[in-house]
């Protein structure tokens, strides 16, 4: 479920990202009023924990699904306290192993270490109720917990994807980002982790908390390290989480506004509407440039496929002159002074 | 298997020959473990790229002596433009810019570009195929799947004509081309860069010190219980022999998890012992210091002029 890099456009990313921050804000505050030095290597460790378990095979007849672990971790430590643990380990994934975007990551942890562990747990708190830990109830609770948790979270990604063709198009109409709209997407990533992935993590999560329950059963009583009162109500319980959502809906329609072109492909013109003055010098290079290829077309094709492919071809290695030889002559410099230096 | 003793004839060893033969019979158990073979692959994969960026870290090269702060935020500034451009030359150029810094930062050219562009980028590729075709992307045909068709199965009717566009294909070329470079900047971020120093940088953008110092722990610990793990998939692969199901396989899956966890909380009150021995009072220690020599201004010149040639091209083009 981690969503690659460049799939999801910055219009899309960066808000999440933005939606994030107070996310994160607010699970350490919530985290902290119960945090004495203790829990700094405990959250670490689980974040290791959960970063490790999202590597486990789980075998579903000849082939394996992975597992998320999320709601696992969420009944084990609290929702809060696991929204820091899955984001952490998200945030190395994407840094170190490229698993997932970097830019991409509010994204998947909006996904992963949100509304999985949130769904997940409040799920599984409404339906286990104040039954005892062994209880068929409080299993069937886990089960269903972890089942919408991981559906939900696979139902925003697919939103995600689905929503970029419906906003981002280029001039000649095609999609800029991803391409598969809502009607397919959300059908292919639901069918994928409600009839397989979901009824694996279920399981898988039930087991393993079954297994705690039995042979180290102090985890599960005094040492969630946030423990949520029952008493707040449903909007405060939620708030952050509202926030974030509606952070979410505010800053998309920026990212909108801004796309009334792509980016970067501003002509003259519109560069002059944009700022108000074209830099003269730039207009010279333009004009220099279109003397060296005249009668050139570019966002319809209309030059067609070879003449096109020439354009590409020539301005691509032009471009990889210039910056192979402002990247080579530099990098001599620094390593000469650096070994001057030492 | 003739006799107990007999030998291979074409290798003069003492080796039986039900040694050398294929595990063709244990095919079945193969089977049966392919989800602990592909979860050690995993596990062991995290310390494969660790050694490797070990030993990137540590040779000369261009990367290598930029302040992990302006790197950290320079090669930030080319994931968004990667991100942000609708340029197909514009990603050509970056993707050769990761190459070439690749190369200037002395790292291994064949592992980059197995790591990074055999997987990803062209499994994107081949899965966005269908997005080429007519039925998303309008544009001039490249070629034509089929033409003049009336066909109607079961109350569907298919459209007349199917062809994948030139557009079309452009647009899926950029998107397996955007995935790659992004890729490629952030491994040239990892490969030249300890994680401890990121996560000093990290700091220094004013992230909380107290998840600067969870980011330290979980990447030192993430080795160790990995490490855990894969030993416990080792051990069961070793002792499953006859037939297994997959509810017991699932099973311990679960209880494997549960049982990291067990440990993973035993440890995490050991360590918490170890560091307040140590005189730890809530909050990490960095011993990095960032200063910026002329490596580093000659690297922010040199991306700026970068940028502009970048700009230019968009602009003109």
């Amino acid at each position: 479920m981690h969503i690659p890099e460049g799939y999801l456009s910055p219009q899309t990313t960066i808000p999440a990202i933005a939606a994030m921050v107070p996310l994160w804000a607010i699970a350490l505050n919530k985290v902290k009023k119960t945090l004495n030095h203790k829990q700094i290597p405990k959250l670490a460790l689980c974040a290791a924990f959960s970063f490790v378990i999202m590597m486990f095979n789980v075998p579903l007849g000849e082939s394996s699904v992975h597992a998320v672990g999320a709601v696992f971790v969420a009944i084990l430590i609290g929702p809060w306290a696991a929204c820091i643990a899955v984001s952490v380990a998200l945030i190395i994934q994407a840094f170190v192993f490229g698993d997932g975007g970097i830019l991409a990551i509010g994204a998947n942890c909006f996904n992963m270490a949100v509304v999985m562990p949130f769904v997940g747990y409040y799920t599984y708190k409404l339906i286990a109720g104040k039954s005892k830990f062994e209880s068929k109830r409080n299993m069937l609770g886990i089960f269903l917990g972890s089942y919408l948790g991981l559906n939900l979270a696979a139902l925003f990604a697919a939103v995600e994807f689905g929503i970029q063709p419906l906003l981002f198009r280029g001039i000649d109409g095609n999609p800029l980002y991803g391409y598969y709209p809502l009607s397919i997407s959300v059908p292919v990533m639901m069918a994928e982790h409600s009839f397989f992935a979901g009824p694996i993590e279920g399981i898988i999560t039930v087991a393993a908390i079954a297994y705690i329950a039995k042979f180290a059963p102090q985890l599960l009583s005094n040492n969630t390290i946030q423990k949520t009162s029952a008493k707040e109500s449903f909007f405060t319980t939620y708030k952050p989480v509202i926030l974030g959502i509606v952070t979410l809906v505010l800053l998309s329609p920026i990212g909108l506004i801004a796309t009334g072109t792509a980016w970067g492909e501003w002509g003259a013109d519109e560069l002059k509407e944009k700022i108000g003055f074209i830099p003269q010098g730039l207009e010279k290079l333009s004009e220099i440039w279109n003397a060296w290829l005249p009668d050139y077309s570019m966002p319809g094709f209309e030059g067609g496929f070879l003449s096109s492919s020439a354009f590409y071809i020539a301005s691509a290695i032009i471009g990889i002159l210039l910056v192979a030889s402002i990247t080579y002559i530099t990098s001599k410099i620094a390593m000469k002074e650096q070994e001057s230096e030492n | 298997m003739k006799t107990k003793h007999s030998q291979n004839p074409k290798q003069k060893t003492n080796i039986p020959l039900w040694m050398l033969k294929g595990n063709g019979q244990y095919a079945n158990i193969q089977k049966q473990t392919n989800f602990l073979i592909k979860t050690v692959k995993e596990l062991s994969s995290i310390m494969q790229n660790e050694i490797l960026s070990e030993k990137f870290v540590k040779s000369k090269g261009y990367l290598q002596m930029i302040n992990p702060l302006i790197k950290l935020l320079t090669l930030l500034v080319f994931i968004l433009i990667c991100s942000l451009t609708k340029s197909l030359i514009t990603l050509i150029l970056l993707g050769f810019i990761t190459v070439s810094l690749a190369k200037l930062s002395a790292l291994n050219l064949k592992d980059y570009f197995k790591r990074i562009w055999i997987i990803l980028p062209l499994l994107v590729f081949v899965f966005s195929i269908p997005a080429s075709t007519s039925l998303f992307s309008k544009g001039v045909p490249l070629f034509y799947i089929y033409k003049g068709l009336n066909l109607n199965i079961a109350g569907i009717s298919l459209p007349t004509e199917l062809y994948i566009s030139f557009s079309g294909l452009i647009m899926i070329l950029k998107m397996s081309l955007r995935i790659g470079v992004s890729v490629s900047f952030a491994y040239l971020l990892i490969m030249t860069t300890r994680w401890s120093s990121i996560t000093h940088a990290f700091s220094v953008l004013r992230v909380p010190p107290l998840i600067v110092t969870i980011f330290n722990m979980t990447y030192r610990y993430i080795f160790i219980l990995s490490k855990i793990a894969a030993e416990m998939m080792e051990a069961r692969f070793l002792r499953t022999v006859g037939s297994t199901g997959g509810k017991s396989n699932r099973s311990f899956m679960a209880s494997r998890m549960s049982i990291l966890f067990i440990k993973a909380n035993f440890l995490s009150d050991e360590i918490y012992n170890a560091m307040r021995c140590r005189g730890f009072c809530g909050e990490g220690v960095s011993l990095y210091k960032f200063k910026i020599g002329k490596a580093d201004l000659l690297w922010i010149a040199n991306n700026i002029l970068i940028l502009i040639v970048l700009f230019l091209g968009e602009l003109l083009t």
